[in-house]
């Protein structure tokens, strides 16, 4: 069920309906959260239950057990358990065929023919997501940074509230549960506000990333020696505004959907493109995900207080398995890599005065945005050989275009909502809330067939497959 | 908390509802299939093809849009099979003027004994109308099938082959890995907006238009090719094993590779209402490369091949839109298939 399907659509006001019904009953209200979370993961493939419902049975067993021992070496082990548990998912289901692969392919290299197994075990979707989610709840208790959750409801609907179980935000345990134990305080004005997020995230998704995709991304990234380069280099602008509105446009719809229910997800993106170097791109960019690797992974592998050649190791890995988190595959690994070395360059060179010229806002912030659209071109195309031979094409310096208008309207559209001014266009549109009901409506029935209308093709959020 | 504040969420809804129950209303006059119209058991002016024509299917126990025979076999009657889609099926006309029973009273008339099976149903691709073949063919024990699907093979086959599956391609367990692409299970939601009217009109209207601005592919590819012949193998031999000849078709269309600047916008929406990955010109590539397989499939298998698309395909007076017959269409497809067949003297027991 894809928040932007039908399903979904019907789902929605379903679940709504219901959770009104049962609203006064705090383990009614709960109990109809966890269903829902639970039908809207089976959707996809019933047999998936059972991977999401086993880390949060053993996650919550050992939150009470950290929470009530005082013994670090028997913490330390139950903690271990947990970790591994977690990771354990990752890998068989994740990265155990990606492993195979590398081992067949390095053994082939030593001119050793090796037969390898691999599975074909379908991967859970939003697998990624959740791990690492029940992962930061049982270190965050491990820690005592938190206490552990007693009520296996509750904390089974924290893992799996279905807004945000896919594709994040990563929650955390801190941010989230409290609200589980409050009665949510729900008025028309959220409402209102819910469904602005909802519409603009499909927005984001259908009009900006579905058709950039499919009026040229697709089949200039397809077959790359048949365009020039002014096509190549604007269907990876267009690639690079296509995930993040495929992705921020699936948060706002995740951040709306909780608002209905009167649950406060964090904030996701912050118009990453502004960035004036690769580190503030990560302070705008799947924060909850950056956040994460920072306090989970830099920060205990010593982060910055290191020496300086430490410091650049955490840097290196902590992108690395950043990375690696997005997918099994090598153009992952090198897109992390890429902006591993981007951050430690930055690390090292942060301090240096620049020139009068240089230490320009606007070229800073161009400068950064080609650096992450080309660490998008590793990110999209998993064939070496199509690799370069984009690269190549880039520097053809080849005019003419194959591309339809059209296309260059929606790449500028996507371009200026983004760099617009943040404040006046969320008052713009916050002003849409404050119309009557009926014209709300009517904007949004509207709204409903243009998408009808501009649906090419009906491509799954990018994110859905991490 | 009360439930008025939802109230934004169900008058959004009620809008669509509105909408599109005021666009049903309005395309039952036009004599479309609508939902309202399947609910209140009305039928569409333009679908009243069979009325007072009672000694034409299809029935509970007939299941055909033909002229009804009773289940036994008579000794010396032939049985015509016709696998096709809405082209033989066509609602919007009367039954006794689409092809499949001019084609039987041709036949007839001729002295050939036949009684027409028409199993063509709306939407049915060549795996579909194998799959009817083999659940209600065995029963009605046909001595011939005759084949004539082409076009929804090639939107079935160009969503397989075209269709973006590179930006999802890379996921789950690396890149050996050939498994498609995750899709979510219920697409029961999907089946039923596809069922309203306004989502006819929005991508007869926007999405068919909207399709032209993007790069659209100029072929399928070799392995869509080698699908679709596949699915002609399939065919002939299922027919073979239930002691039925087969009989293929070349396919045919309002307009050719060569007249392409001719077809007018109405006919080119059509094309990308259904398919929005293949160009025009690729359309037509596809439809010619096709054709040749049929003739080659035909002539390497022994099985008669009636070729159509010679007769019929760039004149637009026998085609109501790029593909669907005029009744001048049906009596050409009637009057070409009987003579191919009374030319070749068919008997079943020769295949």
């Amino acid at each position: 069920m894809n928040f932007n399907s039908v399903e979904y659509f019907i789902f929605l006001p379903v679940t709504l309906t219901l959770y009104w019904a049962v609203f006064r009953h705090e383990r009614a209200r709960d109990l109809l959260l966890l269903t829902a979370s639970y039908f809207f993961y089976m959707s996809w493939n019933w047999k998936y239950a059972a991977l999401l419902f086993f880390p949060t049975v053993v996650d919550y067993f050992v939150g009470r057990f950290l929470c009530d021992t005082t013994k670090p070496l028997s913490r330390k082990i139950v903690m271990t358990i947990s970790i591994v548990n977690n990771l354990g998912l990752l890998a068989v289901f994740k990265y155990f065929n990606f492993f195979m692969e590398t081992v067949k392919n390095g053994s082939s290299f030593f001119g050793l023919n090796l037969h390898v197994f691999y599975h074909h075990l379908l991967l859970p979707v939003g697998i990624s997501f959740y791990t690492f989610q029940t992962m930061s709840y049982t270190i965050d208790v491990y820690r005592r940074v938190i206490p552990a959750e007693r009520d296996f409801i509750k904390f089974a609907t924290f893992v799996s509230f279905f807004p945000q179980l896919i594709a994040g935000p990563i929650v955390r345990a801190a941010v989230f549960l409290p609200q589980l134990h409050k009665t949510p305080v729900i008025i028309e004005q959220h409402i209102k506000e819910g469904m602005l997020l909802i519409f603009r995230g499909l927005f984001k998704k259908i009009i900006f990333a579905d058709l950039l995709a499919s009026l040229a991304v697709v089949q200039v990234f397809a077959h790359p020696e048949n365009y020039s380069s002014f096509d190549l280099l604007m269907a990876v602008y267009g690639y690079s505004f296509q995930i993040y509105n495929d992705f921020s446009g699936y948060t706002d719809i995740a951040i709306g959907s909780a608002r209905l229910f009167g649950f406060v997800l964090p904030l996701n993106f912050n118009r990453p493109y502004l960035a004036q170097n690769v580190q503030e791109f990560w302070h705008r960019w799947h924060i909850s995900l950056s956040t994460w690797l920072r306090d989970y992974l830099y920060i205990p592998l010593a982060g910055s207080r290191a020496k300086p050649w430490r410091v650049r190791f955490n840097l290196m890995m902590t992108m690395f398995l950043g990375g690696l988190w997005h997918g099994a595959a090598l153009n992952f690994v090198f897109w992390g890599l890429w902006h591993g070395l981007l951050l430690t360059t930055y690390h090292q060179f942060k301090n240096i005065k620049l020139p009068s010229i240089l230490n320009n806002v606007v070229l800073q912030r161009i400068f950064c945005f080609h650096l992450i659209v080309f660490s998008w071109l590793l990110f999209r195309i998993s064939s070496w050989d199509k690799l370069v031979t984009y690269i190549k094409g880039l520097f053809h310096f080849s005019g003419g275009t194959a591309i339809h208008p059209l296309y260059f309207i929606i790449l500028l559209m996507a371009a200026a909502s983004h760099f617009v001014n943040k404040e006046w266009f969320d008052k713009c549109l916050l002003r849409l809330t404050q119309l009557p009901l009926v014209i709300q409506a009517g904007v949004y029935a509207a709204l409903v067939l243009a998408f009808i209308g501009f649906t090419l093709d009906t491509p799954a959020f990018i994110y859905f497959q991490f | 908390m009360t439930i008025k504040i939802y109230r934004l969420i169900y008058l959004t809804l009620g809008i669509l509802l509105l909408v599109e129950v005021g666009l049903e209303i309005r395309a039952q006059h036009k004599g479309w299939n609508t939902i309202l119209g399947g609910l209140l058991n009305i039928k569409p002016a333009a679908e009243q093809g069979n009325k007072g024509q009672t000694q034409f299917g299809p029935t509970q126990n007939f299941p055909f849009r033909s002229l009804i025979v009773p289940f036994e076999k008579n000794p010396g009657t032939s049985r015509l099979w016709i696998a096709s889609s809405s082209y033989a099926q066509d609602n919007y006309l009367e039954a006794s003027r689409i092809f499949p029973n001019l084609l039987g009273e041709k036949l007839n008339q001729s002295g050939f004994r036949v009684q027409i099976l028409n199993a063509a149903q709306e939407g049915q691709t060549i795996e579909a109308n194998i799959k009817v073949l083999k659940e209600t063919g065995v029963q009605w024990k046909p001595d011939y099938v005759l084949l004539y699907q082409m076009n929804l093979d090639i939107s079935d086959l160009s969503k397989q082959f075209c269709s973006d599956s590179s930006s999802t391609s890379n996921i789950k367990h690396g890149a050996h890995d050939k498994t498609p692409p995750i899709k979510p299970k219920v697409n029961w939601g999907e089946k039923f907006i596809e069922k309203t009217t306004v989502y006819a009109l929005l991508k007869e209207n926007v999405t068919a238009r909207l399709s032209q601005s993007r790069i659209l592919a100029q072929d399928l590819g070799k392995d869509a090719n080698n699908a679709f012949r596949q699915r002609i193998y399939n065919f002939i031999n299922l027919s073979r094993s239930m002691g039925a000849a087969p009989i293929l078709c070349t396919f045919s269309t309002s307009h050719d590779l060569h007249h392409q600047k001719e077809i007018p916008a109405g006919v080119k929406n059509f094309m990308l209402r259904y398919n929005i990955y293949l160009s025009p010109s690729g359309w037509f590539k596809t439809i010619d490369q096709f054709n040749d397989d049929i003739r080659q499939i035909g002539q390497e298998q022994n099985v008669l091949v009636i070729d159509l698309n010679h007769y019929l395909s760039g004149k637009p007076g026998f085609f109501r839109d790029f593909v669907h017959f005029t009744p001048e269409g049906h009596q050409m497809m009637a009057q070409v298939i009987a003579e191919k067949i009374l030319e070749n003297r068919l008997k079943p027991h020769e295949f």
